[in-house]
């Protein structure tokens, strides 16, 4: 699948999350394109990563109340993904998520795949193998790792484990990938690695990526929202992002 | 949503649901044998100095003041050597040793009860006998000494864990203070940790008060009032165990219900005390 | 101070016990194959007590097991606020309540049978198992949330986050991560199972009945024979096997004790 044209895929509207008493999203209204990577600005604790967790439902593993409206484009149709009787599972296996730190079971490289693909596709011996084979292609490790499939994946360095973990997810054929601060805890080559790979994916999946950094939203994104406690304060295209970053830097407000 | 999702939290659900009903089942049952005598005018005669069952005589006061006065001397042995140890292991004592005596209190927690009071029965109580003239040796202070070490380990443990935890946050601001170890762990320290060290007395507490093999090993079970450290008691515990054992008939048995309710509603009382000291705080994982 | 008398009990015991440790300690005069699979009584011998305690043991950790560790995951996984304090309440109360208070319960099961349903109801192996399964299900369940709440976050949602359904994530990523926990809080449980005496002194305990013969009938236990032997003995060999049964007793307990150590020492180094 190749997406041609920009098409909305994410529409939220007052959208509220809280744990407990601490309220983390105050009333998101926002709307994203498919179509090139949406980046998500803002510093930490500003509810990026609680954004990202809304839009497959894992706030609540967390106990965590969310109210407002989300809409996720998939299969053709636009879903709303809070509604009470959504399907858990399969709405968290079309979105897939990759954590800030890699978070590998540990078992082999090859497990890691496969065990979550053999138990929610069904798929035979064969035909999971194929697959793996594919996202390991998809995500560049095949090269690296195809030899060695049954060494443990935490052998595997900080920037491999990360795509590895975005291999896992791609594996489960998902329609939309939300990233959070995919190259946080890797070192620069390795950021560099996995922020091309995203820019060639971006082509087949709408993407949400957070970022900690609007010098990398600059390099990535065709969009870019800025949240701040808990609110978008900015909705920013390709070339807002430019100026945006500039005047952060003036103003001494980037962290 | 899919059938196996819902069928596996009702496992789930059904295993919390069984283990709490143990709770109210051991309550309950309880509650129901002893209810005649507390409902009844027994009570009264319940909380006599009386105990003898073939007169239809049930007092079990000196059980609840043998318990007391068991549980205060064992908590006498135990919390000066416990505050001790947490002292020597936290860093008064030269690091192997500290480490070394730690290990040895773990283990220490390990060692079966039975165990200590029959070692006890053949070192102690003999001792106490041939120095003591007048004292068969089964007595109050033989219980209370073994006692007292039967619960260092775990008033130990918990204090400790409070204190490393205190510890790791206001060590380092001690130092820069200028103060030496001994003067932190004193003045600072140790009283920062205070709920945790309570909530190890406490717990330390609970655990001797429902002890039962020591008191009815060393402690010579005879229903009276103690006139001193030598005379020979019986325990709330212990009479439970003697009197189930003997088979004696049911009006005895219900005065054992209602000392087994009396445990209950103490451990709970600690119980709901150290969640309460803890929920205030700063929550400590409970040890075991 | 308490090493030296620590250090003396343990001493006093591999002295006094060591001495007659040995065949005839476990099986008196009779010949050892035959004890062991019943064919002979072994009437001055610690085997029926060893062989009871070990039955109890696993019928016990058999019983506990299942809903211990539901339980476990139930707070670790599902439970949330008022509920999972309301349960965490419970357990601690059941972990704080004296066991012979536990004891006393099966007993009052028994009576409480006899009243209604089986007037013949009596007490035995099958109910000692129960109340030490009673008597230990906090450890378990204790030990099964603090192995799956030390679990990063982040590796907790893996399950989750790949869609996965909740029995998937618990065989599949929850317990093998926190199996090494779990394994040694159980271990740590059977310990105490194996230890305790109270529970088993009112529910059916008896000093000489012989292998354990069905769940249904009164049995020996390596605890009963030494607060028995303690109390009760009336020679000097009994007492020597008194000294014989603390040696192998400890011997037990402190080996499922160091191996449960080890066990939990392995887990912190490889999560820290
Ligand atoms: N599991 C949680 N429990 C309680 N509060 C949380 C939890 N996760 C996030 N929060 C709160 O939500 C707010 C937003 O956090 P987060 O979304 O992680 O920020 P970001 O990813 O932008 O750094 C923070 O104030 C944080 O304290
Ligand atoms: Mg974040």
């Amino acid at each position: 699948m190749v997406l041609k044209t920009k098409k909305p895929f994410l529409e939220t509207k007052d959208l509220t999350v809280g744990f407990g008493g601490q309220v983390a999203l105050d009333g998101v209204s926002l709307a994203a394109d498919a179509g090139g990577i949406v980046c998500l600005l803002g510093r930490s604790g500003s509810g990026k990563t609680t954004f990202l967790r809304t839009l497959n439902r894992l706030n609540d593993e967390m106990g965590a109340y969310t109210k407002g409206s989300v809409n996720l484009f998939m299969d053709g149709r636009w879903c709303d993904i809070l509604a009470p009787r959504t399907d858990l599972l399969n709405l968290r296996r079309k979105v897939g998520m990759v954590f800030q730190t890699p978070n590998l079971m540990p078992v082999s490289i090859a497990k890691n795949i496969l065990v979550p693909l053999r138990l929610t596709s069904g798929l035979g011996k064969k035909q999971c193998r194929a697959r793996m084979h594919k996202v390991l292609e998809q995500t560049q490790l095949w090269q690296e790792v195809g030899h060695r499939l049954d060494e443990p994946g935490l052998s595997l360095s900080g920037g491999q484990q990360q795509r590895l973990c975005l291999a896992r997810c791609l594996a489960l054929e998902p329609q939309i990938l939300l990233l959070d601060e995919p190259t946080a805890s890797l070192d620069f080559k390795a950021g560099r690695r996995i922020e091309e790979l995203l820019i060639h994916m971006a082509r087949s999946y709408p993407m949400l990526v957070v970022s900690h950094s609007p010098a990398q939203a600059e390099r990535l994104a065709q969009a870019a929202f800025v949240f701040e406690s808990g609110k978008v304060v900015h909705k920013l295209d390709k070339a807002s992002i430019h100026r945006h970053l500039l005047e952060e830097c003036i103003t001494g407000s980037a962290k | 949503m899919h059938f196996s999702e819902t069928f596996s939290r009702m496992l789930l659900y059904t295993a919390a649901i069984v283990s709490m009903a143990c709770v109210m089942a051991v309550f309950a049952f309880l509650v129901y044998f002893a209810w005649p005598v507390l409902a009844g005018g027994e009570w009264k005669d319940l909380l006599s100095l009386n105990w003898r069952p073939f007169q239809a005589h049930y007092g079990i006061l000196p059980m609840i003041l043998g318990s007391m006065y068991l549980t205060v001397l064992a908590m006498l042995v135990a919390c000066p050597l416990a505050a001790g140890v947490c002292l020597f292991c936290s860093g008064l004592g030269p690091g192997p040793a500290a480490g070394a005596v730690k290990a040895l209190v773990r283990f220490m927690s390990g060692i079966p009860t039975v165990v200590y009071g029959f070692v006890a029965a053949f070192t102690l109580v003999p001792f106490l006998r041939s120095h003591f003239s007048g004292s068969t040796g089964y007595c109050l202070l033989a219980a209370g000494l073994i006692l007292g070490f039967l619960i260092l380990p775990t008033i130990v443990l918990i204090g400790l864990s409070a204190l490393e935890r205190v510890d790791q946050e206001l060590s380092l601001t001690c130092s820069a203070l200028g103060l030496s170890r001994v003067q932190s762990l004193i003045h600072v320290i140790f009283p920062a940790a205070w709920p945790g060290l309570l909530a190890a007395v406490l717990l330390g507490f609970a655990r001797a008060v429902g002890d039962t093999l020591i008191a009815l090993m060393l402690a010579g079970n005879a229903p009276q009032l103690p006139g001193s450290l030598f005379d020979s008691i019986r325990t709330l515990t212990a009479h439970i165990a003697l009197v189930v054992a003997t088979d004696s008939q049911s009006q005895a048995y219900r005065s054992v219900f209602a000392a087994g309710c009396l445990l209950f509603f103490i451990a709970a009382a600690v119980n709901i005390t150290v969640f309460r000291v803890r929920q205030k705080f700063g929550g400590l994982s409970r040890d075991g | 101070m308490t090493t030296t008398v620590v250090c003396g009990l343990l001493g006093f015991i591999a002295w006094q016990g060591g001495a007659v440790l040995g065949p005839a300690l476990f099986f008196g005069d009779a010949p050892a194959w035959a004890a062991i699979s019943g064919q002979v009584p072994v009437w001055d011998g610690i085997w029926p007590a060893c062989a009871g305690t070990l039955v109890l043991v696993l019928l016990a950790a058999a019983l506990a097991l299942p809903f211990g560790l539901g339980c476990g995951l139930y707070l670790a996984v599902l439970a949330k606020g008022r509920k999972k304090a309301f349960c965490s309440l419970c357990i601690n109360q059941l972990a704080s309540t004296p066991s012979i208070v536990m004891g006393l319960f099966g007993f009052a099961m028994i009576l409480f049978l006899r009243r209604t349903f089986l007037p013949g109801a009596n007490t035995c192996l099958l109910l000692a198992g129960v109340c030490l399964a009673v008597l230990i299900l906090p450890y378990i369940v204790r030990a099964t949330q603090n192995a799956v709440e030390a679990i990063p976050l982040t590796q907790r949602l893996i399950g989750p986050s790949l869609g996965l359904t909740l029995w998937q994530n618990i065989v599949h990523c929850i317990l093998p991560q926190a199996s090494r926990g779990i394994l040694g809080g159980v271990i740590l449980a059977v310990g105490r199972a194996a230890e305790d005496t109270a529970v088993i002194l009112l529910t059916g305990v008896v000093a000489n009945a012989g292998l354990p013969r069905g769940v249904l009938g009164p049995f020996e236990a390596l605890p009963f024979t030494i607060y028995y032997l303690a109390a009760e003995y009336r020679n000097q060999s009994e007492l020597e096997i008194g000294f014989g049964a603390c040696l192998v007793l400890l011997a037990l307990t402190a080996s499922l004790f160091v191996s449960a150590r080890w066990i939990q020492r392995k887990i912190e180094n490889t999560w820290s």
